[in-house]
């Protein structure tokens, strides 16, 4: 980690906020906290390793409003749910709408340390992740269209011959433009390739 | 007497042919007869003479003032009223018929009908009778006087009566002869009143028959009466008497009699007698009523009591308050009242009692009698006044009644509604207890991230004195937020005691939204006050007020959980209206479906998926409790209104 982790704090409660952003501090990460969901939403945010700190009971728009729609708008930021007495339910949804897990008030810092250290790995991994799509990405805008038709045939497992004749070439042709494509991709073989498709969630 | 006189003026008149002898005496005749002339003339009655042809041939002064002159004329010439005449003319020939006609008429002269004593007799001339001489002596000043007499007698509505003796009564008899011969009175004059006494129904029927007979009774029986009556000097005043009817009823009657003794002899008894069998009744009715009111009142359980405010003197009691005083007859006579009976304290409100009578019909206080043996009962007394003529105090009336048993029966259903408010109230905080818990954490959370963040501070090593103390009081400040909180929570669930006081109901309805004010915000109702600042305070209990509140907000709330956020809005106004004050809680959620708005204010009905229905009864036990009334105001799909109303003057 290069930049200073940045955990936000979403609370509309300000001592609870002051204290929790105080908290954080302590810990050698920087905070900002907001209080409420829209200015949150308004806000600029860097890009640093962060996390998010979401109350769940808010008047306005409540924590599970903010998640579902930071999800759907493709902002998705791993996201600590922090519930108040009795709202496990609450908080058991918000885990399904893809919250990276839930902490309850009060809390202590140990407990609030690890689920932070778990979002800020999150973070790591989805960093990774989009850097990784963005650099397969970038390989498969290199590919030309007779490559990009090949790929999609090979990765749902056709083989050289049933392309060839699907494509009306010949079988050295498939096997010359593979070569090209996993060339251009950087990838071992169509398996590995095939793989990151999958795991980046990249159609073609 | 007259007669005579008259048949010498007659021969007189008449005259005859007289001897020389008697010349002188005829001289002497001459002047005699003149003087009698004059006599008569002046007469202050009328005399005339009729001559055998039937007409007049003499008449006085007095007649001719009457009449005007008449000499020479006949009766027909003279009279014009023709009753008057046909009575002259029928007199006149009973006279001409050698009857002395004596007896009262009555005349119209010139149109006004006067009475007289007409006398008229035969004027004889051998055996022949010349001419009648007549004489009217004018009564119609007696007949007038007696008429009204009579009318008097006839239409009084007393007995009069006359009884008559013959032979009479000597008054130097003893008394026991005296009574015995009293028996033997006719009656001679007596009204139609009288006679129906005597079971008759007129005087006439009864007019000359025996005292015994009227009376149906036998010698003796009056003896009382009369032997009074002599003793008494011959009368009797205001004597009761009883008189057994013909169909054997028994009358009773007021008898007055007065006798009159001529010479020493009784000759008549007059008197006049009353029919008070209809008081009499009256009186026994009466004397029955009173045992009868005697009786009722000692049967009462309530207490009875008639004093003199003046003298503190017991006039009349009855049994129950010797019972509950436990003192006796004598001893009540001889204390004084209200004095002996209450504390200081009471005095001074029975005497404001009293006082606010001079204005009032009646008036209840409350007093709590002291006993003999020195108990205590509590007592409610409805007091009433006896006035005099001038309008002033003469007696007091107190009516009391034991209200030991209604006062427990009140402190019973005090501490009922007590009871069920602090449920209600344990039920709202129950209602709201996910909230608390929450509003509670928020500290509670606070806290725990500063404090951990000091010990961080601390264990990094790098202190920072400042960083620290700031933080150590920000937490203790959230410690506190935590611990009002606490007491907010704790202050609320206790148990209301039912004590009124003067209450702003304002200040109430404030109080219950700041309560309510974390559920508020976390459901974004919007809260709106219209509150009359000008509210005089109602005596009431002021947590119990509050509950209301509380129980038709959380309703509002509630009611309001399908209405679009922006719109949810609770609506709270006060206002005073005659002698009470008006809360109305106006919510803008779906409206109360006209099909339950009969039954929402019962136990147990709930409207609700998870309620127990026991909000709306207990507000509107409470308030009812209160002399108030809760009611559903508007009501449609855009909201509905709840109001409430405070009597100014708690019941």
């Amino acid at each position: 980690m290069d930049d200073k982790a940045i955990v936000y704090i979403v609370d509309d409660d300000e001592a609870v906020r002051d204290g929790i952003e105080d908290l954080v501090q302590t810990m050698g990460m920087e905070s900002q906290g907001f209080a409420s969901a829209e200015d949150y939403q308004k806000a600029q945010k860097p890009d640093r390793p962060s996390c998010l700190l979401l109350d769940i009971r808010m008047p306005e728009m409540t924590g599970m409003e903010l998640l579902t729609r930071l999800a759907a708008e493709g902002n998705g930021i791993p996201t600590i749910m922090v519930s108040g007495h009795g709202d496990i339910s609450l908080a058991v949804e918000a885990m399904k709408t893809g919250a990276t897990d839930f902490i309850e008030k009060p809390f202590k810092e140990q407990d609030l340390w690890i689920r932070i250290k778990k979002a800020l790995k999150e973070w790591e991994d989805l960093s990774q992740t989009r850097a990784h799509r963005a650099e397969v990405q970038d390989k498969l805008a290199h590919l030309n269209a007779k490559e990009r038709e090949v790929l999609r045939l090979l990765i749902v497992g056709e083989t050289d011959k049933q392309i060839a004749i699907r494509l009306g070439v010949g079988r050295r042709a498939i096997a010359f433009h593979r070569t090209n494509i996993l060339d251009k991709m950087a990838a071992a073989n169509v398996v590995e390739l095939t793989s990151w498709l999958a795991r980046l969630d990249i159609s073609i | 007497m007259p007669d005579k006189s008259i048949e010498k003026e007659e021969s007189i008149v008449s005259g005859t042919s007289l001897s020389d002898a008697e010349n002188q005496q005829t001289q002497r005749l001459h002047s005699t007869k003149a003087r009698f002339a004059t006599l008569v003339e002046s007469l202050p009655f009328d005399v005339f003479l009729v001559g055998g042809d039937g007409r007049y041939v003499l008449q006085n002064t007095s007649s001719r003032d009457c009449w005007g002159d008449i000499i020479g004329k006949r009766p027909e010439d003279v009279c014009k009223d023709k009753k008057t005449l046909a009575l002259w003319q029928s007199n006149n020939q009973r006279a001409f018929r050698g009857e002395v006609v004596e007896e009262d008429v009555s005349f119209t002269v010139k149109g006004e009908e006067r009475h007289f004593h007409n006398i008229i007799s035969p004027v004889r001339e051998g055996k022949e009778i010349s001419g009648i001489l007549g004489i009217n002596i004018d009564i119609t000043q007696q007949y007038r006087v007696e008429c009204r007499f009579r009318s008097l007698v006839e239409h009084t509505s007393d007995g009069v009566f006359c009884y008559a003796y013959d032979p009479p009564i000597a008054t130097s008899l003893p008394i026991a002869e005296q009574v015995k011969r009293l028996y033997a009175g006719i009656l001679v004059e007596c009204n139609d009143v009288c006679a129906q006494s005597y079971g008759a129904r007129t005087a006439s029927e009864v007019i000359g028959r025996p005292l015994l007979e009227l009376f149906r009774t036998e010698p003796g029986s009056l003896d009382d009466l009369f032997e009074k009556m002599i003793r008494n000097g011959y009368r009797t005043a205001d004597e009761e008497g009883v008189q057994v009817q013909a169909d054997g009823t028994k009358r009773y009657y007021l008898n007055n009699g007065h006798g009159v003794v001529e010479n020493g002899q009784l000759v008549h008894v007059w008197g006049t007698f009353r029919d008070i069998t209809a008081r009499k009744k009256a009186e026994r009715a009466l004397k029955a009523e009173k045992g009868f009111v005697e009786t009722a009142l000692d049967a009462q359980t309530d207490t009875f009591f008639v004093f003199d405010p003046k003298t503190g003197k017991a006039i009349r009691w009855n049994r129950s308050f010797n019972e509950v005083s436990e003192y006796s007859d004598d001893e009540i006579r001889s204390m004084r009242a209200p004095d002996s009976y209450y504390s200081r304290d009471d005095l001074e409100k029975a005497a404001a009692a009293i006082e606010n009578l001079g204005g009032a019909e009646t008036v209840t206080v409350e007093l709590s009698m002291i006993t003999k043996s020195g108990k205590t009962i509590p007592t409610e007394y409805v007091g009433s006044a006896l006035r005099d003529g001038k309008g002033d105090i003469r007696y007091l009336i107190a009516i009391g009644r034991d209200i030991a048993e209604r006062k427990e029966a009140e402190e019973r259903a005090r501490r009922h509604q007590a009871e069920l408010v602090h449920m209600a109230r344990l039920s709202t905080i129950g209602q709201m207890a996910s909230e608390l818990a929450h509003e509670l954490n928020q500290p509670l959370c606070a806290t725990l991230a500063h404090l951990e963040g000091c010990l961080g501070i601390v264990r990094s090593g790098r202190s920072n004195t400042d960083k620290l103390i700031q933080k150590l009081e920000k937490a203790i400040r959230q410690i506190d937020r935590a611990s009002h909180i606490v007491a907010r929570v704790k202050g609320f669930a206790k148990t209301g005691r039912g004590k009124r006081s003067a209450v702003f109901i304002n200040q109430v309805a404030q109080e219950a939204v700041d309560f309510m004010a974390t559920e508020l915000r976390h459901n974004q109702v919007a809260v709106g006050f219209s509150l009359n600042e000008t509210l005089p305070p109602v005596q009431a209990d002021p947590i119990q007020i509050e509950q209301v509140f509380l129980n038709l907000i959380h309703n509002a709330i509630d009611a309001m959980a399908d209405t679009p956020k922006k719109q949810r809005k609770l609506m709270l106004s006060t206002s005073a209206v005659s002698g009470s004050v008006d809360v109305a809680i106006k919510d803008t959620g779906r409206g109360v479906d006209p099909a339950d708005a009969e039954r929402i204010f019962e136990s147990f009905a709930t409207t609700k998926p998870s309620g127990l229905g026991v909000g709306l009864s207990i507000s509107r036990s409470i308030v009812e409790a209160h002399g108030g009334r809760v009611y559903l105001g508007d009501n449609s799909a855009n909201g509905a209104t709840f109001c409430f109303t405070l009597p100014l003057k708690a019941k």
